[in-house]
């Protein structure tokens, strides 16, 4: 009796979600795959420099959205200093002013920001050109006798403006230079003296150009260089063109920070600048442009879309609907397969912070912080302490754990900070108690083998919360999240064999 | 794998699945659990009923309870300390007498006071019992076991687990304490299961961690063959647990005292299911044929005279040779 009224129950749910799903697909539109997924990446600029005791004024640039780039959650860290945009005339850049009323010796000012890289570029940059900046004065008469002659080179062996700029560009792809361009900035000139000489030719003969700084965001790297590249206008918008000389990384993944002549970082009242730059690809999941466009193809009727909300509400959204998910995997798991964890949805925490820290070193982390806290644990037996205040100590225990093994470990990038933040620390503490009270009264094997049984569902949880649709689908169409519930609730009623207890009756088989 | 879960199906073998949702969600209501789980309920209730139970020394419900225990524990040499919601034979002590220091666990093995009052405070604060919730002490007078089971024992008590469905007992089987269950009679810790022929109470077949065995693993003695005295007596007791607590799936757990008689231990209602195993079948036919039968049986005697006469070993089969 029961069991049909759980089946009636799915059943309704799951037509419910189907025919709303089935609805928005075939009549609104709704695309069932993503359209031009991103990669993350995390930033950190990092500038020292010797303030001089008096006020010091740190004006820097930030890096802007568009083409294949969105910049999300800016964070400027500088203590004690003030924080203001804008600054002097810098064109159509993007400036901060750190401020602070009297500072000396060494200080140390950080910029940090997630950036997320399209695959389709969203559009180049269309402010118009003003003519006016783009010219500059002539140092000498050398130096305007030089640029007119390497001009008129690629001016002869080329037969438009099109051929011209490749040929301008073969001139200073070489790695040695020669003829006028190596009479102008050297024969062994960095990249920046070359981009900013092809800028001045082109504007010369009359096209449009402008440099443009920024870096590659191809791999992660500790320390990644400062490149520099150019955009020409062509009548209605700026394409980029790069130099193949020192820089391998391919020009999609070049995101724009400054462009112009002006430094990245300027300090009054201070000397001695260095800067450094940080970059790492991060594990999470993909944001597409229909979330930042807040549309979905060009359907009208999206009012119940959460495409609309913003972006950070988006994000938040995008993690939650997958819990479901990872509820689904662990009832499976418990109740087809009969494998047991400390907690009944533990793992599905853990596989969330999985995500910041990709499933590793996640792993990794989790085994050395349990290990370790159980060391601590079967130490606070001798101490004969009550309950939960020795919960509470082996939680602050847990917590220190953690800091410490994120700051030994090398190879973890900067977006530790945050990757420890998230590990579900309490969940950590709760699994080291069960497992030693486990330990101490069913012996090591049980315990061991559960905890392995834990960390095995997790993985599991993790790996199917990452397939790469399931996001996608989980938050574009969330009322197949009724079909999950359905799905459940058929699983509650399921009274057939585990897969454990097939080998626990195992000797009742045989005869 | 599908061969195995078939021959399971086919010899009615009953997994944690069906147990829960058919069997102990449709006999056991939520709000009953509390007669069971709670132990000092359960003595209170048995009392009512004129069920012999283990003598209660002491209740401790507090912390500063415990120190004033120590004096009181010098009136019994010998005693359980139990958590009163604990599971699975977790957070037991048995004691078997006082040394110089402390006291001697049975088992072996020594205990000091602090020992004894760690454990109490832990017990007390709950991390024994279900869901991390306050739990109190009991202890309890330790039986002196029957010399029934003495040749196969390894310290600690024996004990009858009878699994009795809608107040019909369907299953027995006796647990025999080893070395490696540290005098518990615990399964899960390594004790022995042996399956009980419930018209004759004699023991069948025995198993250890789910596999057959022919002798006491510390003792070497035979184990099956050992008729229980009683026998029809100890599952009217058992039977009892249903006009008791109102469950209809409940695991009876019964002891031999040598003085005292049958005693009731505890009530079970998530009773595991190696008890299928210790029987070598399955749970599913004698549950159905109790269901079939179940209108037409009234009171005490019929439901127990019931059970004797269609659950017995031979329709199953025995150890020695002889298949149906």
């Amino acid at each position: 009796m029961r069991s049909r009224h759980v089946f009636a129950l799915s059943l309704v749910l799951a037509f419910i979600g189907l025919s709303v799903f089935v609805y928005k697909v075939w009549v609104l539109d709704f695309p069932l795959e993503e359209d031009a997924s991103s990669q993350n990446w995390s930033l950190e600029l990092k500038a020292t420099f010797r303030a001089d005791g008096g006020p010091v004024k740190a004006h820097v640039m930030a890096p802007q959205a568009g083409g294949y780039f969105s910049v999300y959650q800016e964070n400027f860290i500088s203590p004690g200093f003030g924080l203001t945009q804008g600054g002097d005339d810098v064109s159509n850049n993007r400036q901060f002013v750190w401020s602070i009323r009297e500072a000396e010796g060494e200080q140390s000012l950080y910029y940090r920001a997630i950036v997320y890289q399209f695959t389709r570029s969203t559009g180049l940059a269309t402010d118009p050109p003003s003519h006016a900046k783009n010219r500059r004065e002539f140092a000498s008469t050398a130096e305007e006798a030089a640029i007119h002659a390497l001009l008129r080179e690629a001016t002869e062996r080329s037969a438009d403006n099109e051929t011209f700029i490749a040929t301008l560009k073969s001139f200073l792809n070489d790695d040695i230079l020669s003829g006028n361009a190596a009479m102008l900035i050297g024969r062994a000139a960095p990249l920046k003296d070359r981009v900013d000489l092809a800028v001045r030719v082109l504007n010369e003969a009359g096209i449009d150009a402008r440099t443009v700084h920024g870096v590659a965001l191809h791999k992660t790297a500790r320390v990644t260089p400062i490149i520099h590249w150019f955009e020409i206008w062509n009548g209605r918008e700026w394409t980029p063109h790069r130099l193949l000389f020192e820089v391998t990384a391919p020009t999609e993944s070049f995101l724009p920070w400054w462009r112009g002549d002006h430094p990245m970082i300027d300090v009054e009242g201070g000397g001695g600048v260095r800067i450094g730059v940080a970059v790492s690809q991060r594990a999470e999941s993909a944001i597409t442009s229909a979330m930042l466009r807040g549309d979905v193809t060009t359907s009208p009727v999206t009012k119940f879309s959460l495409y609309n909300l913003p972006i950070e509400s988006q994000l938040v959204y995008r993690v939650l609907l997958l819990i479901p998910i990872g509820a689904l995997v662990i009832a499976l798991v418990r109740q087809m397969i009969g494998i047991r964890t400390f907690g009944t949805f533990m793992p599905v925490l853990i596989a969330l912070s999985f995500r910041e820290t990709e499933l590793f070193w996640g792993i990794v982390l989790f085994t050395v912080v349990v290990s370790m806290g159980l060391l601590v644990r079967f130490y606070f037996e001798h101490l004969k302490l009550l309950l939960v205040p020795r919960l509470a100590s082996m939680l602050v225990v847990v917590v220190l754990l953690m800091a410490c093994v994120s700051l030994l470990s090398e190879s973890m990038t900067l977006d530790v900070g945050l990757s420890v933040a998230l590990f579900p620390m309490v969940i950590m503490t709760m699994t080291i108690e069960r497992m030693s009270v486990l330990w101490e009264e069913h012996g090591a094997k049980e315990a061991i083998i559960q905890g392995l049984g834990s960390l095995g569902v997790a993985a599991l949880t993790f790996t199917v919360m990452s397939l790469p649709h399931v996001e996608h689908m989980v938050f574009t169409f969330p009322e197949l999240l009724l079909v999950l519930l359905a799905t459940l609730l058929v699983i509650g009623r399921y009274t057939g064999p585990r897969l454990t207890e097939l080998y626990r009756f195992r000797h009742l088989a045989k005869r | 794998m599908f061969r195995i879960a078939h021959k399971l199906r086919e010899r009615g073998v009953i997994g944690l699945n069906a147990r829960n949702a058919g069997y102990i969600g449709e006999q056991n209501p939520r709000r009953l659990y509390r007669l069971v789980d709670d132990k000092v309920e359960t003595k209170r209730l048995a009392i009512e009923a004129g069920i012999t139970v283990p003598q209660l020394y002491e209740l401790v419900e507090s912390q500063f309870q415990i120190r004033y225990l120590r004096e009181k524990l010098a009136e019994h040499p010998r005693f359980v300390i139990k958590p009163a919601k604990g599971s699975q034979g977790d957070g037991i002590i048995v004691i078997d007498k006082p040394i110089v220091g402390g006291w001697r666990k049975s088992g072996g093995g020594r205990l000091t006071w602090d020992d004894i009052a760690f454990h109490l405070s832990n017990i007390l604060s709950g991390m024994y019992s279900l869901g991390g919730q306050p739990d109190c002490v009991i202890i309890e007078e330790r039986v002196e076991f029957d010399p029934l089971f003495e040749k196969v024992t390894f310290h600690g008590v024996p004990d009858i687990r009878v699994v009795v469905y809608r107040g019909v007992p369907a299953m027995g089987m006796v647990r025999l304490p080893t070395r490696e269950s540290d005098g518990k009679a615990n399964l899960h810790k390594g004790g022995v299961g042996v399956g009980v022929d419930l018209a004759s109470g004699r023991t069948t077949f025995a198993m250890q961690h789910g596999a057959p065995i022919d002798e006491h693993p510390d003792t070497g003695e035979p184990i099956s063959g050992i008729e229980i005295p009683g026998w029809t007596h100890l599952l009217k007791l058992a039977a009892l647990s249903f006009e008791m607590t109102g469950l209809g799936y409940v695991g009876v757990d019964l002891v031999l005292d040598r003085n005292k008689g049958p005693m009731l231990l505890e009530l079970n209602a998530r009773p595991g299911l190696a008890i299928q195993v210790a029987n070598r079948v399955g749970l599913r036919g004698r549950l159905d044929k109790i269901d079939a039968a179940r209108e037409s049986l009234g009171d005490l005697d019929a439901r127990v005279a019931f059970s004797q006469t269609t659950f017995r070993a031979e329709l199953d089969a025995l150890p020695n040779g002889t298949r149906q």
